[in-house]
This record gives structure tokens, sequence and C-alpha cells, in this order.
């Protein structure tokens, strides 16, 4: 079985490496005019590639070949710092050659690099870098020509804070980095470089700091990234779902974020941050269980604020997951249970609807996802248009055609409105939704027990880089329980997670010091 | 293999267990839901009614009933063959009272019927048990309530009121009445039930005191004038407005008692056992004669100790009425020597006769907390 397993790891691999194995061997030659036939073969029929060829004022045979894709590069720099200098030039026999003399005397570039294979060349020139040939010469000089256009430092949509920082992490890995180095400024941060996927050669950073983060932790991400092999890794969701534990679970195994004082925060806990050029998704691991109810924002706010609206997100993930199969197991299996006024209420609302209730409450429940589709797929002026119109006419006129009840809207209002409490959680909620109601709709109350253990036990039994989201201890100390069912003040906040980091004080015994 | 084995073998057993509850999968429309049931004898066996609420109205746009009546040899029976009659099944689980008929309850005895209820997993164990003392038990529910049009509700919110202010009767529900018949020592007592009607020959429900029981068999009735005292005597009343005389000026005086606590005890003296009631009672004035000054000291006193006569002799008069005319112990004097002196409980003789060896000492003390004046007169 294992054996047959590596046969094929092996071919997959042989495949993959086909793509670029070529590239390897091809050196740059100290004939220019060869190089400039491997570059146009390299990038026949990519109408963005530009090759050109300048010559010096001085010496017009000399001649060097500037390579750079269109749209990618900053023309300015090109223009004033490259080719002007290089046309401008005036060699002379110095005793220098000549690759030594345009690297030290002509480029206006700063911290150019040099690469004599292919692979590399091609690297830079799709980043968005110049290769620049020189004759004579078995290594091209990379310059750092980039100036392809991106996005602006915004505020993320999707992690909106009423106080605190604004800033967002953009699609620029360095620009992201910067952020990060801004914030934490010590040489305890370190910032590890790798390179994923076979085509797309995007480059991610594993950043952590390296007092606090615990080895064994970091050994296994370093090993799991390094197991990688694909074509192409275009969002950091790629690499989540290749190195997280439970691959099959909803739940999330890894934290993700758009704000730098969050990652901050993160590895100030000890935790890794994984960055990943082209995407403004930061990484974040291990992720504890409790951190899907965590906010930035609960750091930044008065504590008995910050405490009651976690406590709100935990009610509303309960609520959002087990009204609709509570509802369903109470009304079709067990009506005993409800008062008889609630009862006769409800069998009034149902008289005239010709569906069974889990048919409609399914059919609801699906209905209030699609318009939380649209209106997130949608510009957001029609998708705010679409939600009120899907929610105050749909189910209005849904009501008074007697295809669903009112009670049975209030219900999938409550599940669907109590479900934005939580964003992180939003795909296990619709997942762990369903599953219960389908148990509560088979069984009832005692098939809504099951589930719920069930959905406890895997809860349970998550990990994420080997450490459990969920700690089943039981210990009630102070410090383990500080930060989860409410937030306790900072200066109670004393200790790290101690099964994240190793560094475990994080303040100084004399809390506030200034108290007498 | 094995794992996978397992795996198989656990995801078969949870969907077995999960589609074993499809069988309770009812949806709302296809039952009816019964307010309240009565039980009536006949020469064939058992008349039982039921009162169905209508679904077409709801709790703010007022409510009413449908009756319908099902007869055959046994209850269980009787609801059986509602098949025939009706397309929709009756959802018991809602309902608010058994209404049992006098007949049934003084001839037949009502274990064997409360037996039936507990076979039935959809009714439920805190449903009260009421006995009718009119001509029959179904119309009880044939009547409807001053308020509201379903009488099984209205009995159950008089039963049951809000605030815990009920001082005219004793909630007894199937679970206790079989706990009471199945514990020694101890006499069951249930709400009576009657109907009235007014001048345009409406017919209402009304509350009319306690049926008494020996073993399951209804024994003696107590008018609902008494009712009070037997809730002093076992120490669950909650609030009474007593009225009584003065014994000099024989005028009429009202305190509303609102709080009430009883002891209970109990010693035996050369050939009886004497049962002591020491019950302690405060409550405010509401209504007194004209020139009686409550903030004099004698004058309160004096009205205290004539308030105390007359609860003694009230709680007293009921008990000792009780097991002298039908050797019934309705304040669960014998559950108390069950319960504390388990020697003298197996040395006690407990036929009914034996009873009349039991002296009654009420030892009652009434205060008066407040003039219950809030403006000067």
């Amino acid at each position: 079985m294992a054996a047959s397993e590596n046969k094929q790891d092996q071919k997959v691999t042989a495949a993959v490496d086909m793509l670029n194995g070529p590239l390897k061997e091809i050196r740059v030659s100290p004939q220019l005019n060869e190089n400039i036939r491997t570059m146009k073969s390299l990038f026949e029929k990519d109408e963005t590639f530009i090759l050109r060829e300048v010559e010096t004022q001085s010496q017009p045979s000399v001649k060097f070949a500037l390579v750079y894709c269109a749209g990618m590069v900053d023309s300015a720099i090109i223009g004033d710092n490259i080719i002007r200098p290089l046309t401008a030039a005036k060699l002379s026999d110095t005793g220098k050659n000549l690759y030594e003399t345009v690297l030290t005397e002509i480029l206006y570039i700063h911290n150019p690099t040099a690469a004599s294979g292919f692979q590399d060349i091609v690297e830079a020139v799709t980043s968005g870098d110049t290769a620049l040939f020189i004759p004579q010469s078995r290594e091209a000089l990379i310059l750092g020509t980039q100036g392809f256009p991106l996005r602006g430092i915004e505020e993320p949509a999707g992690e909106s804070i009423l106080s605190g920082p604004k800033e967002g992490f953009c699609e620029s890995m360095v620009t992201n980095l910067s952020f990060i180095h801004r914030r934490l400024r010590t040489n305890d941060l370190k910032m590890e470089m790798r390179v994923f996927g076979s085509r797309t050669r995007t480059k991610a950073c594993i950043c952590y700091l390296r007092q606090l983060v615990k080895p064994a932790i970091l050994n296994e991400l370093i090993r799991r990234l390094d197991t990688i092999n694909i074509d192409g890794v275009l969002d950091a969701n790629y690499l989540n779902e290749l190195i997280r534990d439970n691959p099959l679970s909803p739940f999330r195994c890894t934290g993700y974020t758009e704000r730098p004082d969050v990652v901050v925060g993160k590895l100030l806990e000890g935790r890794i941050a994984i960055f990943l050029d082209g995407t403004p998704v930061v990484l974040t691991v291990p992720y504890l269980f409790i951190e899907n109810f965590q906010s930035n924002e609960d750091y930044y706010l008065n504590f008995y604020y910050t405490s009651f609206s976690r406590m709100l997100r935990i009610a509303g993930f309960l609520v959002t997951i087990t009204v609709p199969a509570l509802y369903l197991a109470v009304t079709t299996h067990h009506q005993q249970l409800l008062p008889t006024p609630l009862l006769i209420n409800i069998t009034n609302e149902r008289l005239n609807v010709p569906f069974p209730m889990w048919l409609e409450l399914l059919a609801l429940l699906l209905a209030f996802d699609v318009l939380r589709e649209t209106g997130i797929r949608m510009p957001s002026g029609v998708g705010q248009a679409m939600s009120v119109v899907g929610a105050l006419v749909l189910g209005t006129a849904a009501v008074e055609a007697k295809i669903a009840s009112s009670l049975v809207i209030i219900v999938v209002a409550l599940s669907g409105i109590t479900s934005l409490l939580i964003p992180k959680l939003n795909a296990p909620n619709i997942i762990v939704r369903l599953f219960l109601f389908a148990c509560a709709s088979l069984e009832g109350l005692p098939g809504f027990a099951m589930g719920c253990i069930i959905i406890l036990i895997h809860i349970l039994s998550l990990k994420s880089l080997g450490v459990w989201q969920v700690s089943a201890s039981g210990n009630m100390n102070f410090q383990h329980n500080k930060d989860i069912l409410f937030r306790a003040p900072l200066w109670k906040m004393q200790e790290r997670p101690d099964s994240i980091a190793t560094g475990k004080k994080r303040m100084a015994s004399r809390k506030r010091g200034w108290w007498r | 293999m094995v794992a996978l084995k397992h795996r198989i073998i656990s995801c078969a057993v949870c969907f077995l267990l999960l589609f074993g509850g499809c069988g309770n999968y009812h949806e709302l429309n296809e039952f009816d839901i019964v307010a309240g049931m009565a039980i009536d004898s006949t020469e064939d066996g058992y008349k039982v009614t039921l009162e169905l609420v209508n679904k077409e109205g709801s709790m703010q746009e007022g409510l009413s009933s449908n009756i319908i009546t099902l007869e055959s040899e046994t209850v269980p029976a009787a609801l059986a063959s509602s098949n025939a009659r009706f397309n929709k099944q009756f959802q018991f689980g809602n309902m608010q009272v058994i209404v049992i008929s006098e007949d049934i309850a003084r001839d037949e005895g009502i274990m064997e019927l409360l037996n039936n209820f507990l076979r039935d997993y959809s009714i439920r164990e805190t449903i009260l048990l009421l006995v009718a003392t009119g001509e029959s038990a179904e119309e009880t529910l044939c009547a409807k309530g001053i308020d509201t049009a379903i009488a099984s509700f209205v009995l159950e919110e008089i039963i049951r009121p809000p605030g815990k202010t009920n001082s005219h009767t004793k909630e007894i529900s199937i679970y206790s009445a079989l706990d009471t018949l199945n514990t020694p020592g101890k006499t069951l007592v249930l709400p009576c039930v009657q109907t009235w009607q007014d001048e345009e020959k409406t017919t209402y429900v009304e509350i009319s005191g306690l049926a008494a029981f020996s073993g399951d068999r209804l024994q003696m009735l107590l008018p609902q004038r008494e009712t009070p005292f037997y809730l002093y005597a076992i120490g669950q009343l909650q609030t009474h407005e007593f009225t009584f005389t003065l014994p000099e000026s024989r005028e009429q005086i009202s305190i509303q008692v609102t709080k009430s606590d009883t002891k209970r005890s109990f010693y035996e003296s050369e050939n009886a056992i004497v049962f002591r009631f020491d019950i302690t009672a405060s409550g405010k004035l509401t209504h007194t004669p004209p020139g009686i000054d409550i903030t004099k000291l004698k004058e309160k006193s004096a009205i205290e100790q004539a308030a105390s006569e007359a609860l003694n002799n009230s709680v007293s008069d009921l008990l000792t009425a009780c097991l002298e005319e039908c050797g019934l112990d309705i304040a669960d004097m014998q559950y108390d020597i069950y319960l504390w002196n388990r020697s003298l409980w197996e040395k006690l003789d407990r036929t009914p006769e034996n009873l009349l060896n039991i002296v009654i000492d009420v030892n009652a003390q009434i205060e008066i907390s407040s003039s219950g004046n809030i403006r000067n007169t």
C-alpha cells in the first residue's frame, strides 16, 4: 500500500519537475546573441516580453541586452537609471572587465544581483525585474525595476473595527512585511523566505519571534511547507489546505487576517505568521478554537464591553447552529414540550402551509444563504438592495402567499443574523447547522443531542500544527481562562498561552508600577 | 482495514439510530390539540369526552373549542375508537385537566384510570386531576369560563393561578395523585369542579370544594368554604381572606392573610396520640367595623385573639369532623408518624375506627401586621 503511494508521489514529482527541468540546465552564455536567442525562444508568443538592445555612444560595437515584461516595470527607472547611463557610458580600458564596470560604475540601481541560470532570470523577469545581459559575461544582472500597480493601503472590508489601527495588508508581500517591521522593532523578529508553485514561483515568508516560538511547532510547520509540491499558489488558502491538520473538517485549523496589528498580536503570543506574495491574507498558526470568537478590537476597547461582545459571539454561534434544528425537533417530534399557547399559535400559523415543516425550514435556510451569497458577490450597492428586497419583500410575500409561516421566517432570520456575529465561522456554521437539522429531522431531540455530541467530539479532536485547538484539561487557573469567555483587563493578562509559546511571562510582576 | 470496518459499523449504527425516530415525526396539521378530558361511566363502560382546541383561533383573538364524545368498555378503547370517526390524531401532550365523574370516583375508584394514563407516553404526568360533582363530568367541559371559552384552560388557570395566590384549592397532578395513593399514611384529596348558570342560561365552570378519598375511592366532599382551613392544616396556604366574628360585639372583621406557616408535631399521651398544629399567620386588616382603633394595643390584641380562636376552631372542627364522620385523615397525620416515628407506626392500628384515638390540638396565632389603611378616614 505504502510502496504504491510512494511510486505515485514520485511520478507526480517527476511530472512537475518537467515543467522547469530544462530551464535549470540552461546557463548564461558569454555570447550576447546566444542569450538573446534563448530569451526570445523562452518568451515566444508573449507580446508583453520586451527585449531592448542598447549600445554605448563611446563604443557602438559594445551592445547590451535588456529584458523585461511590459506593465510589470517602472519605465522611468529603466530609462533614467539603466538605459541613459549605459548609452552615456565612456568605456575605456581600465583593467576591469565589462561586467564589473557596468555593475560598479555605470548603473544607478540599488542592490543588483547576479544570475547565471535562466531559471532565475525568467523568474526575475516575470516578477517585474529587468535582466541585463552583458557581452563576454557568464552572468546576467538582475535589476530591481518592479513597478506594477498595486492596491493602496485600505482597511480590510471583512475586518472593519470602530477603534484601533485601520491599516490593512495589500497584495505586495514586501510592503506587508514592512508593516510588521514597523511595529516590531526587534532583531528577534525572524523572516524566512520560501517559494511555492513550480509555475507561479510565489514568494512566501515565515515570520516569527525566535525567543517566543516553540521550536517543535516551527519545525513542524517548516516540514509541512517543504513537502508542498504544486504548480501554483495563488492565495494563502492554498497553503492552509495543504498544511492543515484535520483536512476534511469544516472548521479552520489556521488563523487568517488582513490586519498587521492582528499579526503582531499573534506573533507576540508565540505564533507564526505566513505571508504570501500576491494576497493580503496572512495565515497564523497554531490556531486555537477560541480565536474564532476573538477580535482585535477586543483589546482596544473597555474589557467589560468586549467581554460582553465575546459572550454574545459565543451565544450567537450556539444559536445559529441549534435554533433551526431545535425548532424542527420540538414542532415535529415533541409538541408536548411547547407551552400550549405557543403550540396553538404555531399550529394556527401553519394551517394553510402546504409543505412539511422540514422542507419549509430547509428551503428558507437555503434561501437565506442564497441571499447572503448574492449580497456578497454583487457590487456593494446592488448587494445591499438585494438583501433588503430578499429579506423584506420575499419574506413577507412568502408568509402572505402561505408558502411559509412567519415563525419559520423568524427562526431562519435569527439563525442567519446570529451567524453574522462570527464571520470566521461562516462556512462551518452552514454545514453544522444543516447536519444538526438533519439529525433533528430524523430523530427529534435525541437525534439533535447525538448530533451535538458528534460536533463536540469533532471540535475537541481538532488540532493545529499538533496543538489541540480546545483544551480538555479542565484547568480552571485564571491565567488559562483569562481570554476565553471574557477578556480580562490587560494588567491581569500576565502570561502567554503555554501551549503555543515558550516565553510564558509577558508582563513584569508589578503590572501597574505607578500603583502605590 | 480494521479501522475502516469500525468506521463503517459506527456510521451504520448512527444512521439506524437516526432513522429509528422517523415514526415520531408528526406535522402540526396532522393532529388536534386536546385541552381536557372528562370521564363518565355508562352502562357498558366509559364515556370519554374530549375538548379539542379549535386551531382557527389564536390566544390573542380568542379561542374556541369543539367537544367530542367517545364510548367503549375502557378508556383506551374509547380513545382508539376515534380512528373510525376522525381523520386526525389526538395530541394529549398539551392536555390541561382530566375530570373524573363523582360516580366513577365513588364506585369504581380512580387507580385503574390513573394506570391507563401512565401507559400513554404522550400524556404528561403533570396534568391536573379533578372530580366533577355535578350530574356528569362531560358537562364541565361543555361549559365555559367567564373570560375564556375553553373550560379546560379556565380550570387550569383557576387551580394554577399566576403569582402563587391560590387559596381556594389544592393542585394535584396525576403524578402526585399516584404518589399519594402509594404512600403509607397519605390521603388523596382532589379539587372538585361543578357548573353553574347565569341569568342568560350560559353555563360556566367553577371550583366547588375538595373530594377526600379513602384509598382510591371518593369518601367525602368538603364544601369550598372549608378548603382554606384544610390548606392551613397541611401548610400550603398562600393567601386567604379570613373573616370572623368578634365575640362581644358580634361584628364581622376580615384579615387578608398573606403569610402563614404550620408546624406539625405529635406525641403519645396515655392511650391517644396527640397531633398538634402550630399555625402562625400574619396579614393586614381589610374590613373592620367603625370605631375600632387598631393603633391601640388592647384593641389590636383583642382582634388578634378573636381571629386566632376562630381559626383554631375552624381548623380543629374540620379535621375532627373528617376523622369522626368518615374516618379520614385528610391532613396526612399518619404519614407524619410513618415518617418520623417508625416504631409507633408499626404498632399503630390503622383502621378508620382507631383514628378516633388521634387527638387534634390546634394552636393558631394570627398577627395583624398592618392596619391596611392607606388614607386617613
